[in-house]
């Protein structure tokens, strides 16, 4: 058993490594032969051609930055605000009395619909698409710091207590340190959202970004330049959440032992 | 006045409509630099008790009064029955954690850590998680994060209840060595006779709930003590017994 199952593992890679390479190598096949509209679909070669003047023009970097930029600031001040909120809302009975009623009433609007009225308040600029985005994020990781101090042991408060913590100290040394496992649950789920929300934001009034890029080429029919757009997002996706595991066990090293 | 004085407390818990007795008047005192031990059956009030002489809950009616001497120490510190060591903190800032929240200069907390990881045999997993370590292991971070802050009394839960009998005699042994290097007044409950008798200079023996006090014992064994001496002397034997029979009825 013990000797078989390294190679079983190998397999299965192996299995994960061909699969993606098989539907390339598909995709290019049925293009080649008309069996696929590339009008549409265009091909994996086609698409490669089209990326070397997005790259040396810094285009495709330029929106990318935009994106992240504008994905960054969000998560940054939506999180941040989350957070911060979260754990007060976790050690004070009477700021979660005030503040949850608001938060159940206005977390099942779906954020998209809300975009028109954050025109309007923000401005066709920086500060509507970082707001949307802000705003998306905010829920979710509001509710998983919540979560994470609400589920903490009593008996950590109690010990807290007994060795005389006040408020603040209980906020530093308890609250915040506790609930970090799930404050970074959040701040994953809030990267899906924050791409997702990107993309919706920069359809409108928007001259740059990854959004941008794909609404360009839909404008213009260059079917190879949005799929090198859809392509950036899908490794920008993949990149991020390995960072953001990375940063993870660097603040965390305790993790599990909760 | 003696150190801590329990007068006529009496706990009743409210939920939902209907009220749980858990200690019908309480009274006892424990004397300066005294080791207490209280056995009972369980759910008959204990850590409620301790609870209340440690100011996390208040009593229902009836009093604590604990003997300030040095107004820089703490009034209690506690361990409790529960795994309470941070998972978040390694053992060396568990142990810090009471130090520092009293403010105490950094010179000083690392003095007071070093010298209660030394004497907890923690000394070599200072760094470590809780995580990393074994329930003995965590206990000992329990019982020297309460032991570093130097309160006025010692207030310790069922520390070794949930352990396994070996590894609770090397503890309730090192725990005598440590105690009797300061002898700070202790409260400890436990469920077990024999551990009540070993550490005890009195045993405080409770009813079943609500908790009375049922007899209060005196262990008439020298310190320091050895656990196979202490099992063979005629005291414990008669101790032993008075206290089981106590408990039966
Ligand atoms: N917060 C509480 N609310 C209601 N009942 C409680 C509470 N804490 C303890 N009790 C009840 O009080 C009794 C004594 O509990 P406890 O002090 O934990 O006992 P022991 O430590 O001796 O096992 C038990 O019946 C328990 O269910
Ligand atoms: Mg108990």
């Amino acid at each position: 058993m013990e000797n078989k199952l390294p190679k079983k593992n190998l397999i299965l890679k192996g299995i994960s490594i061909l699969s993606p390479l098989l539907f390339l190598f598909l995709w290019e096949v049925l293009a080649r032969y008309q069996l696929l509209d590339t009008r549409l679909f265009s091909s994996p070669s086609a698409i490669l051609t089209a990326l070397p003047p997005l790259i040396q023009s810094g285009e495709l970097f330029w929106h990318t930055y935009i994106s992240l930029k504008r994905v960054f600031l969000g998560i940054l001040l939506g999180g941040g605000l989350g957070i911060v909120l979260g754990l007060l809302m976790g050690l004070s009975a009477i700021i979660r009395a005030l503040i949850e009623p608001l938060v159940a009433a206005t977390f099942p609007i779906p954020k998209i619909a809300i975009m028109p009225l954050i025109l309007l308040i923000f401005g066709l600029g920086e500060a509507s698409k970082i707001a949307t985005i802000a705003i998306g994020v905010f829920y979710l990781v509001l509710i998983n710091t919540l979560a994470g101090v609400v589920n903490l042991d009593k008996v950590y408060f109690e010990v807290a207590e007994n060795f005389g913590a006040n408020s603040w100290q209980k906020f530093w040394s308890l609250a915040l340190p506790g609930a970090l496992p799930l404050i970074f649950t959040g701040i994953k789920l809030a990267l899906g959202t924050g791409l997702l929300l990107v993309v919706a934001a920069e359809m409108s009034a928007a001259r740059a970004g990854l959004g941008y890029m794909i609404w360009r080429a839909y404008d213009m029919f260059a079917i190879e330049e949005m799929f090198i757009a859809l392509l950036m997002l899908s490794l920008l996706g993949y990149v991020l959440s390995y960072l953001l595991d990375f940063i993870e066990s660097m603040i965390i090293p305790w993790k599990g032992g909760v | 006045m003696e150190k801590v004085q329990v007068e006529n407390v009496k706990k009743i818990f409210f939920s939902r409509n209907k009220q749980v007795i858990a200690l019908k008047d309480i009274s006892f005192t424990v004397g300066k630099n005294e080791f207490i031990t209280i056995v009972g059956p369980s759910g008959c009030g204990k850590t409620t008790l301790l609870r209340i002489i440690a100011g996390l809950i208040p009593p229902t009616m009836g009093e604590i009064k604990i003997l300030r001497e040095d107004p820089e120490k703490p009034l209690t510190a506690m361990v409790f029955q529960e795994q309470s060591v941070f998972p978040w903190l390694t053992v060396y800032e568990n142990v810090e954690y009471g130090l520092k929240l009293r403010k105490l200069p950094k010179k000083l907390r690392q003095e007071k850590v070093e010298y209660y990881l030394k004497v907890t045999g923690l000394l070599d997993f200072a760094r470590a998680y809780p995580k990393e370590l074994s329930g003995g292991m965590k206990q000992r971070v329990a019982v020297a994060r309460a032991f570093a802050v130097e309160p006025e009394v010692l207030l310790l839960d069922e520390p070794f209840g949930a352990l396994d009998e070996q590894t609770r005699q090397v503890l309730q042994q090192e725990l005598l060595k440590i105690w009797e290097e300061k002898k700070i007044t202790s409260l400890f409950i436990t469920h077990s006779i024999d551990e009540a008798i070993f550490l005890g200079d009195k045993v405080l023996v409770l009813s079943a709930r609500p908790g009375t006090v049922k007899a209060i014992l005196e262990v008439n064994l020298p310190r320091p003590r050895d656990l196979i001496a202490v099992r063979k002397s005629d005291e414990y034997k008669v101790l032993f017994e008075k206290i089981f029979t106590l408990l039966r009825n």
